[in-house]
């Protein structure tokens, strides 16, 4: 059954076609992978999927309809600084309508996952960006979304903290959960079950990691000789 | 010769932690410099002081030969700085850009522009169009750009490459090395330690302290580490099993990486850690940077250092 879906997008602003007919379909419980250069059309993929743009011709889903089953984690830092991280779940958990006693039960644990539980009063603003990008995700999962939309969850995180983030999203895809992530790391694609490349707004492979690989040593390489 | 950084004792003190604790090195005209360490461990304020945009709460910092207290003003004209967060009008076009900043440091030659472009590769690259259209890897020259204008002594990278794609990086390390060969000091920050290694030196940060500096190999070469490289199968539960036993291990893709000391038998040391693990494969190699500095982060987060 397929969970995320894109059939046939195409997505312009003014004369650029960012998207040009972009497919994919990840079945439910599968961790998918989308890389590409700047530009090629990552970011505005997953805003289409996520229903934030609407689409000028083709398919999505979750879409619109269905954001109370997704959990969106955008680039860069969108929480409020001046808020505690305690203030910050708060806040993002009544905005989903989540009860106090759900939330509470929803923060406690995914906070303790992120290695966030004795930061509860520490403001937003003063995390180091590893932190900030792991309180992004908890707030996303507050809601316990089956399905997870990541856009370059990592870009400017350090080598550990990037390590527990995706221990902390490996043990939700475990879990069940339906991810398609967005990144410029290489060493992040190979670890789905799956991996889309991206150019100038066209699907030009998909494969699992292996497959993309192929004979080349890492799939870095495998990338560099496609786009050149 | 004068060095183009010296900091003695260098601290600083925000309302509730200490940014900057004792820090000391010198870096030597023309050398590109790497500083890494996790997020928050102090590499910023670091860079602040020395572009002398902030000020130290104790110790001493020399920029050129200038305090960068007492001769504040004298310090900036000879610094460029390309901040984590693009310093571009995203709506301006980049040629008003560079003219903006041109005038605020007090204009430059007629032709300059141009030449700046031709140093970071922005030649063909559309300069009438407004930056905050243009992609990631375009909008990083052109602040790169911007920092170079006023052809600086000493030139501050703060995250250059962060968010721009593997192509795009490949080529922006090039230039900036291309730059401290022409004898320009680079200060550089990353999270990719395989960039870091393009740096003649790297002082790895911690909390505010530099807990280790020298060129990359040494660093890799201090830990005194093999590494044994698994594959094994599932790599999910094999990774999570050998992680919890060794401290340090981590992925590269799918492939485990398991620290341990120079010398030891790798299955025999890893011993009933590795039973119940449908293991494909083991190899060891020598460290690589990112390696040597989980570890030593590592090392240094428990005080075992």
């Amino acid at each position: 059954m397929t969970e995320i879906l894109a059939e046939g997008v195409v997505k312009a602003f003014g004369r650029t076609r960012v998207l040009d007919g972009v497919d994919l379909a990840v079945p439910r419980g599968e961790l998918w992978g989308v890389v590409g250069a700047d530009g090629a059309g990552k970011t505005t993929l997953l805003r289409c999927i996520a229903g934030l743009l609407e689409v000028d011709a083709g398919r999505v889903l979750p879409g619109r309809p269905g954001q109370s089953r997704l959990g969106f984690s955008q680039q860069g830092f969108h929480l409020y600084s001046d808020l505690t991280v305690d203030e910050n779940v708060a806040f993002i958990g009544r905005l989903y309508g989540l009860d106090r006693a759900t939330l509470r039960a929803s923060a406690e644990e995914l906070l303790a996952f992120a290695g966030l539980s004795d930061r509860g009063t520490s403001l937003a603003g003063e995390l180091s960006g590893g932190m900030q990008q792991k309180l992004t995700l908890v707030c996303s999962l507050l809601h316990r979304p089956p399905i997870l939309l990541l856009d370059e969850p990592t870009t400017g995180v350090d080598p550990l903290s990037r390590l527990e983030f995706w221990d902390l999203v490996e043990h939700l895809h475990a879990a069940g959960s339906t991810v398609l992530f967005a990144s410029a790391y290489f060493d992040e694609v190979e670890r789905c079950d799956r991996t889309v490349y991206l150019d100038h707004g066209r699907v030009v492979a998909a494969g699992t990691p292996d497959e993309l690989r192929g004979d080349h040593a890492t799939l870095e390489e495998a990338f560099l000789e496609l786009t050149s | 010769m004068t060095s183009a950084v010296e900091t003695r004792g260098l601290t600083r003190r925000f309302a509730r932690r200490v940014a900057l604790d004792h820090v000391d090195f010198d870096i030597a005209p023309g050398e590109m410099f790497g500083l890494v360490g996790p997020n928050g461990a102090g590499k910023t304020t670091l860079i602040r002081i020395l572009c002398a945009i902030l000020r130290p709460s104790a110790g001493a910092a020399r920029v050129l030969g200038l305090d960068v207290v007492t001769d504040a003003e004298a310090i900036r004209p000879h610094v460029g700085y390309m901040s984590q967060t693009f310093s571009l009008y995203q709506a301006l076009t980049v040629e008003e850009n560079l003219h903006f900043y041109g005038n605020l440091y007090g204009g430059v030659p007629a032709g300059r522009h141009r030449a700046v472009c031709q140093l970071v590769g922005l030649e063909d690259a559309d300069t009438t169009r407004q930056v905050g259209t243009l992609p990631t890897g375009v909008r990083q020259r052109a602040a790169l750009a911007a920092a170079v204008l006023h052809q600086p002594r000493l030139l501050f990278l703060d995250e250059p490459t962060s968010g721009v794609d593997p192509v795009g990086r490949r080529d922006f390390w090039e230039l900036i090395g291309g730059l401290a060969n022409e004898g320009t000091t680079v200060i550089v920050t990353t999270h990719v330690m395989a960039e870091a290694e393009h740096c003649g030196r790297v002082a790895l940060m911690l909390d505010g302290t530099v807990l280790a500096c020298g060129p990359p190999s040494e660093l890799r070469a201090s830990t005194d580490l093999q590494v044994a490289v698994v594959d094994a199968t599932p790599w999910q539960r094999s990774y999570a099993t050998l992680a919890e036993r060794f401290p340090g291990t981590s992925l590269r893709g799918r492939t485990i990486h398991v620290p341990l000391p120079k010398g030891v038998d790798p299955r025999r040391a890893m011993g009933d850690a590795l039973s119940g693990l449908d293991v494909r494969s083991i190899s060891t190699a020598e460290p690589s940077f990112e390696d040597a500095f989980i570890w030593l982060i590592r090392q240094g987060r428990s005080g075992a250092t």
